[in-house]
């Protein structure tokens, strides 16, 4: 056996060496080393003949540098980009499918990620954002972000860290009146009203345009609009100095500022600020901790650590909440081990926090799943590109064999590849703006969802070129590496035939876009079930046909003779008054059982003796309010929820009686208790309500006329009604809403969700539909000959049809099974967030492959159809 | 008189090759070298001599046969050029010259100085 020298030393050596020196040098070192096995043996001949290979590794005899490449590049490269363009132009079909479907794909991950950057760049202009927060509490069931007014205060007196502490309120809803001179009195109802503390400036970076940011909120009855507002009621005149009336008091404030225009991506915008003072009920209830219609932020000094804060803060409730119950004398023992505050970064609210008094969240989850959306159809399009260019490539095995030939060298054939390759991603890059364009606008009609969009963004401009690159190389590396390493000889002879390539890659990529469609599929559809079943479910009470009547408490003394009015009306079935409906705000306080420390923090909803009728709630045990009863004054109705959290089932709460701490422990006694109902959404859970009378000692001034109507003539009704209004009130406008419309508007996040998903799930399918399209016509263009002699040895069309479709088919199942765990894992986590939620039926998926197979079999049926139908004879002659 | 130059290792190289005569290459010169003057010559400094001998016209090559021991590698040849033979005769003959000036007292240690 012939010893043979070490092999890394050799390989080493032939690539430095000179190519004309090569083989005899190492004809030398073998010789050399043969005699020194034999002399001195293996081990050491090694060590001799690696020393060798070292020490020839001398500038005598190293290869040159390649100087000779740089210079053809340049023209080399012009070429390439013509023939790739030629090559384009030849096969128009596949090359417009191709680009296409790569522009599709590019330009849905771009909407996508602009969506996600935009709602990841909230709050991001406020100053010192990060060191400010907003004071929450952490409950068993959640957090709030709403909290009491003398919490701000509490902070900034007593922990170090606090710099600076702000509270904004939500005082409700107003009408704005301002006498125009001329034009006479502008009335609106306003329901973007809030009120802040002086320093808010310094916590939210709005600019003034007019007005000074400091002075603007200290004292009483002033007032910041926003540019819109003060653009609304002034016109182009300068708003600052002039008078605006507030609510039904008409108490006059003055305007001190006039914000620009407030940006989007903010967690709070408002129309009217007003300053602190200019709400006397929040002074009014500056002792009460659980009068929390406050929101409180507050800044940390620069060195202050959060952490630390929020350890602090868990001392408060003892040594400063508890005294200040026990001196109104309300029960602090209830609430112990409530009073978790937690600081939330201000950055975080939008997303991560899931309560937001002032205005509305996003939800970090959705922005997740559209970011891995657009990722995921991104890579379907990637794929359908690298598989279409790759199974392609091999007919241009011919064409790598004539250049070899011609003495082309590997790499500059490599290059060509590349080139084309890129060549094509490029297009496709430069086509996805104006295809990002049609789809945006789309959305926009479809979901009703506006995504801001435009190329001038440097992330885009940057990452756009980068990425088509990078898609436009990856394609292009099975065809430069597998083609070009072909012997010119086997190529000319025919010997590699132009085939379908690396056919296990291609199916295990196909199999990853059908997985991707089917989870799309079945989350579309569980999210429109969702939807559904919300829609339908009974909320236990009747939603059709009532009209609200707004606002209703303006009407002051004359509402009850106003009720009793519209009752009469034709088409109305009944009339009811109510503080609040379902669908609205929650008032919550607390109630205490009579005799026990036991405390329920219920919503309060003041109502009628029409209101239950009018609704058609369902009583439990006991009765409703009743007319003619005066004790029913003071007399409470609570759900069964609220009965269950005292402690008793709705028999045996009738005739208790429960104590109202926040008004001098007033008694009320217990006479109904109504079946539970769904006051918020199906998102949360049923709540514990208390009803009483309008006329009872509690708070709440706000009232809303319910009527219910029959189908007939609404147009007519409203008219009625809003005369009556005007008899009263003829400087103000009525306001009115359909509970029903209300309600479904709760849901409009779901629908939101729900259209997006569908319109990319469509999308998805579209871009995978168009890859197999490719896949298949190809393919049946490669296999003529194969189908030819399969119909000369008696295939019948339809059985080739079948051989062809089968694969596919059997991939997609493949997919479904992948896919089917996985979306099932997803959707449960979305469906989690909802109290009240459908069960996945494995029904579901078996839909989602079936719709992917029926897609797939029907835009290949036609492509496979038309191939199994040629003609043997024609196909067969061509040799 | 033009300027032949010629290192020493160079010297050596070429002399064993006017040697060999016919059978100068690498491994031949190689072994000849180690043998006759008992030090040993790596491949890379051979090699890079024998390049730089060809490059400035002393010696020219041909191919040889391949054979089992180099695994199909053929052997190439050195033979002395016109060039090469007037270059190692200058070399002999300025070596002579100053050999024949020496006195005879300089390489005689048996004089001893006071």
């Amino acid at each position: 056996m012939k010893p043979t020298p070490p092999k890394v030393p050799l390989r080493f050596f032939r690539w430095y060496c000179h190519p004309k020196l090569q083989k005899y040098i190492e004809g030398d070192l073998i010789e050399v080393y043969g005699d020194r096995v034999a002399e001195i043996g293996k081990r050491k001949a090694d060590l001799g003949f690696f020393i060798d290979v070292m020490l020839l590794c001398r500038p005598g005899i190293i290869r040159p540098l390649r100087i000779y490449r740089t210079k053809s590049n340049g023209i080399m490269l012009r070429s390439y980009f013509k023939i790739g363009y030629r090559n384009i132009l030849k096969n128009k079909g596949y090359s417009f499918i191709n680009i296409f479907g790569l522009s599709l794909g590019i330009a849905c991950c771009l909407l996508m990620l602009k969506y996600v950057r935009f709602e990841t760049s909230y709050d991001n202009f406020h100053p010192s954002l990060e060191r400010t927060f907003r004071v929450d509490r952490q409950f068993p069931s959640g957090t709030s972000g709403s909290s009491a007014p003398p919490l701000a205060r509490t902070l900034k007196d007593n922990y170090a860290e606090v710099e600076e502490a702000m509270r904004i309120n939500t005082p409700g809803d107003f009408i704005i009146r301002h006498d125009d001179g001329p034009g006479g009195v502008l009335a609106f109802n306003e329901t973007n009203i809030f009120a802040a503390d002086s320093n808010f400036f310094s916590f939210f970076g709005f600019e003034l345009k007019e007005g000074n940011p400091h002075t603007a909120l200290s004292g009483a009855n002033k007032v910041v609009l926003s540019q819109e507002v003060a653009h609304k009621l002034f016109g182009n005149e300068t708003a600052l100095g002039k008078t605006l009336l507030l609510g039904d008091d008409r108490a006059a404030i003055e305007v001190t500022g006039v914000t620009n225009h407030q940006p989007e991506n903010t967690h709070f915008h408002f129309d009217y600020l007003l300053s602190m003072e200019t709400n006397p009920n929040v002074k009014r209830r500056d002792w009460s901790w659980v009068w929390t219609q406050v929101v409180t932020y507050v800044r940390l000094r620069p060195d202050a650590s959060p952490q630390q804060l929020e350890a602090k803060l868990a001392g408060m409730a003892e040594k400063i909440i508890k005294p200040a119950f026990e001196a109104r004398g309300m029960n602090y023992e209830n609430t112990r081990g409530t009073w978790n505050f937690i600081l939330l970064p201000m950055h975080d609210i939008h997303l991560r926090s899931g309560d937001n008094r002032l205005g509305p969240v996003g939800s970090i989850a959705y922005v997740y799943t559209f970011g891995i959306i657009g990722i995921f159809v991104l890579i379907i399009a990637a794929i359908n590109f690298i598989n279409l260019s790759t199974a392609r490539a091999t007919r241009r095995a011919r064409e790598v064999g004539v250049k070899k030939s011609l003495g082309a060298s590997r790499s500059s054939l490599i290059s060509q590849f590349q080139a084309e390759s890129i060549m094509m991603a490029i297009i496709s890059m430069l086509l996805a703006i104006p295809v990002a364009e049609g789809l945006r606008w789309m959305i926009a009609e479809l979901g009703g969802i506006e995504i801001q969009f435009s190329i001038w963004d440097e992330q885009i401009l940057l990452a756009l070129p980068v990425l088509a690159l990078f898609i436009g190389f990856a394609a292009g590396l099975y065809p430069s590496f597998y083609l070009t390493s072909f012997r010119p000889v086997q190529v000319l002879k025919g010997k590699i035939a132009a085939g379908m390539g690396n056919v296990a890659l291609r199916n295990a990529l196909v199999i990853v876009q059908f997985t991707i469609s089917i989870a799309l599929i079945t989350g579309t559809i569980i999210v429109f079930q969702q939807l559904r079943f919300m829609g339908n479910t009974d909320l236990g009470f009747n939603k059709e046909n009532v009209l609200l009547i707004k606002y209703a408490d303006k009407l002051g003394s004359h509402l009850e003779t106003f009720r009793d009015e519209v009752k009469t009306f034709p088409g109305v079935v009944n009339a009811g008054i109510t503080m609040e409906v379902p669908g609205g705000s929650t008032w919550s306080d607390d109630f205490v059982r009579e005799g026990t420390e036991v405390n329920v923090n219920v919503s309060l909803v003041k109502i009628d003796e029409n209101y239950f009728e009018t609704l058609g709630f369902g009583m439990a045990a006991g009765r409703g309010f009743e007319i003619g009863r005066p004790s029913d004054r003071n007399a409470v109705i609570i759900n069964e929820t609220t009965a269950h959290l005292f402690g008793w089932t709705p028999d045996q709460a009738i005739g208790q009686y429960l104590v109202y701490p926040g008004n001098e422990n007033t008694r009320h006694e217990i006479i109904g208790v109504m079946k539970d109902f769904h006051y918020q959404s199906l998102q949360q859970p049923i709540i514990p309500v208390l009803f009483c009378k309008l006329d009872a000692e509690i708070w709440g001034d706000w009232r809303t006329l319910t009527v219910k109507f029959t189908g007939t003539d609404l147009p007519a009704l409203i008219q009625r009604i809003d005369n009556n209004w005007n008899k009263v009130l003829n400087d103000t406008p009525m306001d009115y809403a359909f509970l029903d419309q209300n309600l479904e508007a709760q849901y409009r996040t779901e629908k939101k969700l729900g259209s997006l998903f569908g319109f990319f799930s469509g999308l998805a399918i579209l871009i995978a539909v168009i890859g197999l399209v490719g896949l298949v016509s190809y393919s049946a263009e490669v296999r003529k000959k194969e189908i030819g002699i399969r119909k000369v040895f008696g295939a019948s069309p339809q059985r080739i049809v079948v051989m062809m479709n089968s694969q596919y088919t059997r991939l997609i199942f493949i997919s479904l099974l992948i896919a089917t765990p996985f979306s099932w894992w997803a959707i449960s986590q979305w469906l989690d967030s909802f109290a009240f939620r459908i069960e996945i039926s494995p029904l579901v998926f078996v839909v989602a492959g079936i719709v992917q197979v029926s897609l797939a079999l029907l835009s290949v049926g036609y492509l496979s159809l038309r191939a199994a139908s040629v003609n043997p004879s024609i196909v067969l002659k061509e040799e | 008189m033009k300027k032949y130059q010629l290192g020493e290792f160079e010297e050596i190289v070429i002399l064993t090759i006017a040697v060999l005569y016919k059978e100068a290459y690498g491994v031949s010169i190689k072994k000849e070298i180690e043998t006759r003057l008992k030090r040993n010559v790596s491949m890379g400094a051979l090699h890079t001599a024998l390049v730089r001998l060809e490059d400035k016209g002393y010696i020219k090559s041909s191919d040889g046969e391949a054979t089992e021991e180099r695994a199909g590698r053929p052997k190439k040849y050195f033979q002395i050029t016109a060039l090469g033979k007037r270059a190692m005769e200058y070399s002999k003959d300025t070596r002579d010259e100053l050999w024949s000036a020496i006195p005879k007292l300089s390489l005689n240690p048996k004089i001893v100085g006071g």
